[in-house]
């Protein structure tokens, strides 16, 4: 078996057109990295008073040198101090940013823009669903923060899930874990980072379908299956052999590819901003008790079990089919439906279900397992409510196996012409 | 040893392509003839167990093939009519994964794969891509990769197409060595290639084995239905309407020498000649083209 999968391997890896794809995913990666850090920006003041715009790493270094005194634990002293600041200037130039002189804002409010975007969001009008607005609260009422955001959490909740109380029940619940006070550190939480992950394995995962589309289809075209079939291993062996072979290269390039994308983007935004909480990057009352680092190494294994899903539906595909292009096509095809869906669809609870069941339903332009774990979604099935990156993770898991079993079957008793 | 097809049929969207096909075959070289359409290939491609059949079975020593499974693959050997390859992979590469898949010790498969090349006359391109080889040449990489794990069932779909009258001389002797103790079956419409070699030949028509004998005996079927004359040139295409002919030769003074098929003499001063498997093919397929040696 090891030998066979290793000439199967050289075999693979001798096509042409699998360096190219897999040079070109690398090159995709790299440049994804790249995108993500050249959209960093930062504006400030020079030494004559005329406003400055850094971007890419410049902008990364002024962010990180800006933001340093808000850094580590968010405790409540803190906030009071952040809002002691705002209410200062607040009290001189008023609510408007066009109010106050750039020298100020750049020196007192961009600093604690994050906290205050944070506070912005948890203190909101009951009755309205309006963010109370920022002069308003108080610093001793800005302290009351943590408290606030569980409320304010229970508040959004319960209308947005009324008739589901249990899926209420299991956001509070999970909740709960989320560790307070929070913990800042700008970097990776602050760039697109997170988004541009999730958009590269989502083209990792196109040009991989592309590499396995032809591995069982282009040999029923060329005849070569007609005398792989007829020898000794050339069944249920072989087609378990060429789906490891498979799986094994284009998880490395997977690896390879999502390692670069990371290696360059976490170094320029800096490893310890991966110990910042979820929920100053993302949402305040955001019930995932995740860091940044977390969350993406969780979209990370979201996103292989994903792609390995998409590859062991797409090699089931090749061993259905004679022509690798209707292999492509279907393939290819049903990488997108979950994006065409999300664009698309009315957003009823059975498309959903579709969109998040489909082997590529974790990785897509506006669906991803990343978006599901940021928002507050939970799908019902018959009494129970499930949160929906729990969907994404089970389905693909299960498809990974159900594909890889169908695929082995398929390829046994195809016939040919 | 032996190979057992018994009523065998094989319907394709109302065409039937092997008609209740019943052939025992033994040790031996067995030549499958039968114009294009004959249901050759078919029948091969269920020997090979890549085509179930409608109905009917086939027995390796009384054991449906079926139920042998990989045993029976372990001692098949097929060349298709169309050889698929990898083109990415050399000579050696390609018989080396052919080799781990026919289940060859790692350390028999270069001495295997070296006897091979030589026997083959490929030893030259053993490190060249088969997609850059002639037909003739990537032919023979098909018969190598079949004999690589000397089977006792060698079944060979057109094996000589493409190859120069060398190389086709070079094939019937090897094979001619190998059948020993072991079953060939060899399908071909170029009656020469199995002539030489086969002891037995099955002939097919229309899905149906409408003939099977050694090859002497199925020559004796054609005596006295050969004849040789010779007429004036100029008189050849009125003949050519009207008689089976088979061979002209052009003789010194406007002349030429006719071989054709016939119950009863036509032409002026017909002789009886000795007949061979080639007039029994044109004999049975009236209406077919045999293709000559010297045409391939």
């Amino acid at each position: 078996m090891k030998r066979m999968i290793t000439l199967e391997l050289k075999r693979v890896a001798k096509t042409r057109s699998t360096w190219i794809l897999a040079a070109g995913a690398l090159l995709l990666s790299i440049i994804m990295a790249l995108l993500v850090i050249s959209f960093a920006r930062h504006w400030n003041l020079d030494e004559n008073g005329t406003e400055i715009r850094f971007t890419g790493r410049d902008a990364i270094q002024a962010n990180q040198e800006m933001l340093k005194p808000i850094e580590g634990e968010l405790t409540t002293e803190k906030i009071r101090t952040v809002f002691e600041t705002y209410h200062e200037v607040y009290e001189t130039y008023g609510a408007k940013i066009e109010d106050i002189p750039k020298d100020i804002y750049y020196q007192k409010i961009a600093p604690i823009n994050a906290i205050l975007n944070s506070v912005r969001e948890v203190y909101v009008d009951n009755s309205t669903g309006i963010p109370v607005p920022l002069y308003e609260i108080s610093p001793e009422e800005a302290t009351n923060f943590y408290e606030q955001r569980t409320e304010r959490l229970a508040g959004y909740l319960s209308q947005e899930y009324k008739d589901f109380p249990n899926a209420v029940e299991q956001a509070l619940t999970m909740n709960e874990k989320v560790k307070a006070p929070f913990y800042y550190v700008y970097g990776v939480g602050d760039s697109d980072t997170s988004e541009y992950l999730t958009m590269c394995i989502f083209l990792l995962v196109m040009l991989c379908t592309v590499i396995v589309a032809p591995i069982f289809s282009a040999d029923y075209q060329s005849g070569a299956d007609d005398i792989l079939r007829c020898t000794k291993h050339g069944r249920r062996r072989l087609a378990v052999v060429k789906l490891l072979s498979a799986i094994l290269l284009t998880t490395v390039i997977f690896a390879v590819c999502v390692s670069a994308f990371i290696l360059i983007s976490y170094t320029a935004f800096g490893w310890d901003s991966l110990k910042a909480t979820l929920q100053i990057a993302f949402s305040a009352i955001s019930f995932v008790p995740l860091t940044i680092g977390e969350a993406n190494t969780l979209v990370v294994f979201s996103g292989l079990l994903t792609f390995l899903a998409t590859v062991c539906f797409t090699l089931f595909l090749s061993t259905k089919f004679k022509n690798p292009i209707t292999v492509l096509g279907l393939a290819l095809g049903s990488c997108l439906l979950p994006t065409i869906l999300s664009f698309a669809g009315s957003g009823a609870n059975i498309e959903n279900w579709i969109r998040l069941c489909l082997p590529s339903g974790g990785v897509g332009l506006r669906n991803s397992f990343f978006f599901e774990l940021t928002e507050f979604h939970f799908l019902p099935l018959g009494s129970i409510s499930i949160w929906t990156p729990y969907i994404i993770l089970v389905a693909a898991g299960i498809e990974i196996v159900l594909f890889f079993i169908l695929a082995v079957r398929s390829y046994t008793q195809h016939e040919a012409a | 040893m032996e190979l057992t097809i018994q009523e065998l049929t094989k319907r394709f969207k109302g065409k039937t392509a092997v008609n209740n096909v019943s052939l025992t075959l033994t040790p031996g070289v067995w030549g499958l003839l039968g114009a294009n359409g004959a249901g050759k290939t078919t029948l091969m491609r269920m020997v090979a167990g890549i085509l179930t059949p409608t109905s009917g079975k086939i027995q390796y020593d009384g054991i449906d093939i079926k139920t042998l499974g990989e045993a029976y693959r372990d001692v098949f050997g097929y060349l298709p009519q169309t050889f698929g390859f990898y083109p990415e992979f050399t000579v050696t590469d390609y018989l080396q994964y052919m080799a781990s898949l026919k289940g060859l010790p790692k350390k028999e498969t270069n001495q295997k794969i070296d006897e091979l090349l030589h026997q083959l006359t490929l030893s030259d391109v053993r490190n060249k891509h088969i997609r850059k080889l002639s037909g003739g040449m990537q032919r023979r990489v098909g018969i190598a990769q079949a004999l690589l794990n000397d089977p006792d069932i060698l079944v060979l779909d057109e094996p000589t197409s493409g190859l120069d009258p060398g190389e086709r001389i070079r094939f019937r002797n090897i094979i001619s060595e190998f059948a020993q103790q072991r079953i060939v079956l060899i399908s071909t419409h170029i009656v020469s290639d199995v002539e030489y070699i086969a002891n037995r030949n099955a002939i097919m028509k229309d899905g149906k084995i409408i003939a099977v004998d050694t090859t002497d005996e199925l020559v004796k079927m054609m005596d006295g239905k050969v004849w040789q004359s010779t007429i004036p040139t100029k008189q050849l295409h009125r003949y050519e309407r009207t008689i089976r002919i088979i061979t002209v030769r052009n003789e010194d003074g406007g002349s030429v020498l006719v071989r054709y098929l016939s119950e009863n003499p036509i032409l002026p001063n017909s002789q009886h000649t000795v007949p061979r498997l080639e007039d029994l093919y044109l004999w049975l397929f009236r209406s077919e083209e045999v293709v000559k040696e010297e045409e391939v």
